[in-house]
C-alpha cells in the first residue's frame, strides 16, 4: 500500500472500487444499503409479495456497550438519507447521538434533528441496542418505516466515531413488525 | 493518469477537480454563486427567484424508476435573507411514456426559500433537465448555493454544464428560463 505525504491532485479523483476515509474528520464515508427484503419464512411476509412488516431495522457493525471494542463515554453523530419507493412515499433525513454510559454500560440515542416532511419525529424512527450479540457484541440498530413493496430504495448512513467500527462486524438488514425489537 | 491502489495519504489532499466516491453513490458539492444576471429584471441582478440548471437529464436515461435526490443548501444576503436547506426525489417512469414526476420536495428546513423544482422547457446537450429555483434577495450580495446528488451519481451530475439565472417570478409563477 502506498503512503503519500500532502498530495495535490490537478483533476478528479475517483474511488472506483474503495473508499474515502477522511480519518482528520472523524466521519466515515457514507455506506449504502438497499430498502427492499424479500426474504421468505418471516411468518410468510416478504416485500416481494406485498405483505412486508412496515419497518426496516439496519443492523450497523457499531459495538453498543462499553467494553474496550465498544462505545463507552464515546457519543457519536449518527446520520441516516434514503427513501424508499419510486416516489419517495418514505423519506429519510435524520441525525442521532449515541451514547454508552462508561459506568453502566447504559445506551442512549437522542433524536436531533428530522427534515422529512411526511414523517418528521415519527415513531416509525427508533435506535435500539440489540438483544442479541453479534460478534460477541450488541450492536447500534437503526429503525426507519417501509412500504410493502420491493420497490426502489436506498439508504445512507454514516456516523462521527472512528472509522475503524465501519467494519467491525457485517452490516444487516431485516423488516420487522416492531420499532424496538428485532436483532 | 495514475492508478493506485490502496493508499494512504498522511497529511493534507487538495484536489483541484472533483472528488467522486463512485461506491457510496454520493456526488461531491457543487458550488455556485448566488449573484446571477437576470434577462426580465432592472437593474439585472435584482429578481425574485435564482434559477439552476443542473446536469441531471430530466428522463429516463438519467432517472426512469431509478430517483435520485438532489441535496440543496445555501444562504443569500450578508444576514442570510434567505437560507436554503431541502431535498427533492428526482424521478421519470421508466417504461415508454417517460413522463417526468415533477415537483416532489421530500424535505425542506430552509428560511424563506420556497424551492421548486422542474423539468427544463428547452433542452440542453439533447436532452431536458432538472432544474429548480429559491428564493433570492434583489441584491447582488454574498451568497452561495451547494447541490449535491445522491444515487446514479457516477456520471449524470457531470453530464453537462450548470447554469444559473435571476427572474422576477415567484414559486407558483413559474417563468421556465432554461
Amino acid at each position: 500500500m502506498a503512503t503519500l505525504q500532502a498530495t495535490t491532485i490537478n483533476g478528479d479523483l475517483s474511488a472506483s472500487n474503495g473508499k474515502v476515509f477522511d480519518s482528520g474528520s472523524s466521519f466515515t464515508p457514507w455506506y449504502k444499503l438497499g430498502h427492499c427484503d424479500c426474504h421468505s419464512g418471516i411468518d410468510g411476509r416478504s416485500d416481494c409479495l406485498g405483505n412486508g412488516y412496515p419497518y426496516l431495522h439496519v443492523r450497523t457493525p457499531i459495538p453498543a456497550d462499553n467494553t474496550t471494542s465498544g462505545i463507552g463515554w464515546m457519543p457519536a453523530m449518527l446520520e441516516l438519507v434514503g427513501y424508499h419507493t419510486y416516489s419517495g412515499e418514505k423519506f429519510h433525513n435524520h441525525k442521532w447521538v449515541l451514547n454508552t454510559r462508561g459506568d453502566n454500560n447504559g445506551f442512549s440515542a437522542t433524536e436531533l434533528s428530522h427534515q422529512a416532511t411526511s414523517e418528521g419525529f415519527s415513531s416509525s424512527y427508533n435506535v435500539y441496542r440489540s438483544a442479541s450479540t453479534y460478534g460477541g457484541l450488541k450492536r447500534v440498530v437503526m429503525v426507519m418505516p417501509k412500504v410493502a413493496c420491493c420497490c426502489t430504495g436506498n439508504l445512507w448512513i454514516r456516523w462521527s466515531i472512528s472509522s475503524q467500527y465501519r467494519n467491525h462486524h457485517a452490516w444487516a438488514t431485516q423488516m420487522f413488525n416492531s420499532t424496538n425489537t428485532g436483532y | 493518469m495514475a492508478t493506485l491502489q490502496n493508499s494512504t495519504i498522511t497529511g493534507r489532499l487538495q484536489i483541484t477537480g472533483k472528488l467522486k466516491q463512485i461506491n457510496s453513490d454520493v456526488s461531491n458539492w457543487q458550488v455556485l454563486s448566488h449573484c446571477a444576471n437576470g434577462t426580465d429584471t432592472t437593474p439585472v441582478y435584482a429578481g425574485g427567484r435564482l434559477h439552476v440548471r443542473t446536469p441531471i437529464r430530466a428522463d429516463n436515461t438519467h432517472l426512469g424508476w431509478n430517483p435520485i435526490i438532489m441535496e440543496v443548501r445555501g444562504y443569500h444576503s450578508y444576514s442570510g435573507e434567505a437560507t436554503h436547506n431541502f431535498m427533492a426525489l428526482l424521478n421519470s417512469t421508466g417504461d415508454s411514456n417517460n413522463t417526468w414526476y415533477g415537483n416532489q420536495i421530500r424535505s425542506d428546513s430552509g428560511h424563506n426559500s420556497l424551492p421548486l423544482v422542474y423539468q427544463s422547457t428547452n433542452t440542453y446537450g439533447g436532452y431536458k433537465r432538472v432544474c429548480f429555483s429559491v428564493t433570492k434577495v434583489g441584491c447582488c450580495c454574498t451568497g452561495h448555493i451547494w447541490i449535491r446528488f445522491w444515487n446514479n451519481t457516477s456520471t449524470a451530475p457531470y453530464d453537462y454544464a450548470w447554469a444559473t439565472e435571476g427572474r422576477g417570478d415567484s414559486q407558483g409563477s413559474l417563468s421556465a428560463p432554461f
